[in-house]
């Protein structure tokens, strides 16, 4: 069954489609987010969350491409994550009084990944649009709608983001 | 913007999926799809269909009387003419400059088609308010409705209707009056724009107050509509900023007035379980 179904049958009062909507889509949800914040348990409980806000404001969804939808919530989720780690360091730091960035945080998530580690050097605006572009495989257009930028940021995110990971994967020897 | 293959590769490869983690966050959206209320929010046209059918036959009925009734001013303008002009509203001292501006039938029909409009708009509103009743509202929120778009697809028909009826009446006066389409149309548009204000202020802000406030706004607005029939000055050219000004400040309260009912509805103010 496709997507239109599925939000079909949502929309007629029918939640059993939710659960096989989740199960479609998790993984390339949580591996956007795992891209995003450098963590598995993190991206577990960003992926979860996305779904859950997902049930919450289904009954609104008006838009075509459900995948997009869905990794624009991730995309949110994923900002509110870094926000709340960032002022739990922040508050922390003060005492110590030593200032900290959000790559600061990815940084200290990323493991053993050797690409994870490598995207830890980027900023957090190009290592989403890198994630959506070469893992999620979506178009420039499709990227800045989720990112809420126009097509030029995009294309710039990239053209910057690419260079620098080439750089330091070559830098790692990949 | 070329893809590099490489890059690519790297991120696709990369990344199991750690199957506890999934188990674990499937579980926890399981149990947000079970606590969900199910809301049935069907499609636009689909509530078009549906709600076509709970339009009273009166309704109908009653728009097409007046449809008749314009038509039949439109085209007997002359007779109504000269009629009018034996009666106690007009004085040469009136009608000779609406003479000079647009002739007699100016001055006669339009007033007549405004009148009509205007009851067109009482006859909308009356259907409109059976949905705007005590516990009508109730009973559609607790079948799971969105009583937000129930109410657009209501005044989308009602609306729709009567701007057919403008249309048709400006389109058809054209040949027999001076004024041009436009001109027409803001006379046609501006009591049924103040009476539509005036219904939608009393269904919203005292609902369910009851019947009889309802059928005295119902009578009040019938006057109203008869009102500018009486001020033949008003079809004056030098008059049509006065027209202009009104439509605007009534469309304006009217928007603001719909924005703050959606408003309401949206946060639940508007319903009421006592």
């Amino acid at each position: 069954m496709d997507d239109k179904k599925w939000i079909r049958e949502i929309h007629q009062g029918n939640n059993a489609p939710l659960e096989q909507i989740a199960e479609k889509y998790y993984d390339d949800i949580y591996r956007f987010c795992c891209f995003q914040t450098g963590n598995p348990a993190d991206a577990c409980d960003c992926a979860q969350e996305t779904f859950i806000r997902f049930i919450r404001y289904v009954d609104s969804y008006r838009e075509r491409n459900l995948k997009g939808y869905l990794l624009t919530i991730a995309a949110n989720v994923c900002r509110d994550y870094f926000k709340a780690l960032y002022r739990e360091r922040e508050l922390e730091k003060t005492q110590m009084d030593q200032p900290v960035r959000q790559e600061e945080d990815f940084t200290q998530n990323c493991g053993e990944s050797s690409l994870l580690q490598a995207l830890s050097c980027l900023p957090c605006v190009q290592r989403e649009a890198l994630t959506l572009f070469y893992f999620d495989e979506l178009k420039i257009r499709e990227i800045a709608r989720i990112t809420g930028t126009n097509t030029a940021t995009v294309k710039s995110r990239l053209h910057q983001g690419k260079q620098k990971l080439k750089k330091i994967l070559e830098e790692k020897g990949l | 913007m070329k893809k590099d293959r490489e890059l690519t590769r790297l991120f696709r490869e990369e990344l199991p999926v750690e199957e506890q983690g999934r188990k674990r966050a499937m579980e926890a959206i399981r149990k947000s799809i079970r606590s969900k209320k199910p809301v049935c929010v069907p499609a636009w046209r689909q509530i078009f269909y549906t709600q076509l059918p709970f339009f009273s036959r009166g309704y109908w009925c009653f728009q097409v009387f007046l449809l008749l009734l314009g038509a039949s001013a439109i085209a007997g303008a002359g007779e109504l003419s000269v009629w009018i002009q034996d009666g106690p509203l007009f004085s040469r001292r009136v009608l000779e400059p609406l003479a000079a501006q647009g002739g007699v039938p100016c001055a006669v029909l339009l007033p007549v088609l405004s009148a009509i409009m205007a009851l067109v708009s009482v006859a909308g509103f009356a259907e409109l308010g059976k949905c705007f009743s005590c516990r009508m509202w109730e009973l559609e929120y607790s079948c799971c409705l969105d009583l937000k778009q129930l109410l657009a697809v209501r005044m989308a028909i009602t609306g729709m209707v009567d701007l057919i009826w403008i249309a048709c009446f400006t389109a058809a006066s054209l040949g027999r009056l001076q004024t041009g389409f436009v001109q027409t149309g803001i006379y046609l548009l501006t009591p049924y724009v103040c009476n539509s204000l005036l219904y939608l202020t009393v269904f919203t802000f005292a609902r369910g107050s009851g019947r009889i406030l309802q059928a005295c706004v119902l009578a009040a607005a019938c006057c109203i509509s008869f009102l500018p029939a009486c001020i033949p000055y008003l079809y004056e050219q030098a008059a049509l900023w006065l027209w202009l000004v009104v439509l605007a400040a009534a469309g304006s309260l009217a928007a603001a007035e719909l924005f703050c009912l959606a408003g309401k509805i949206g946060r639940g103010e508007e319903i009421c379980w006592n």
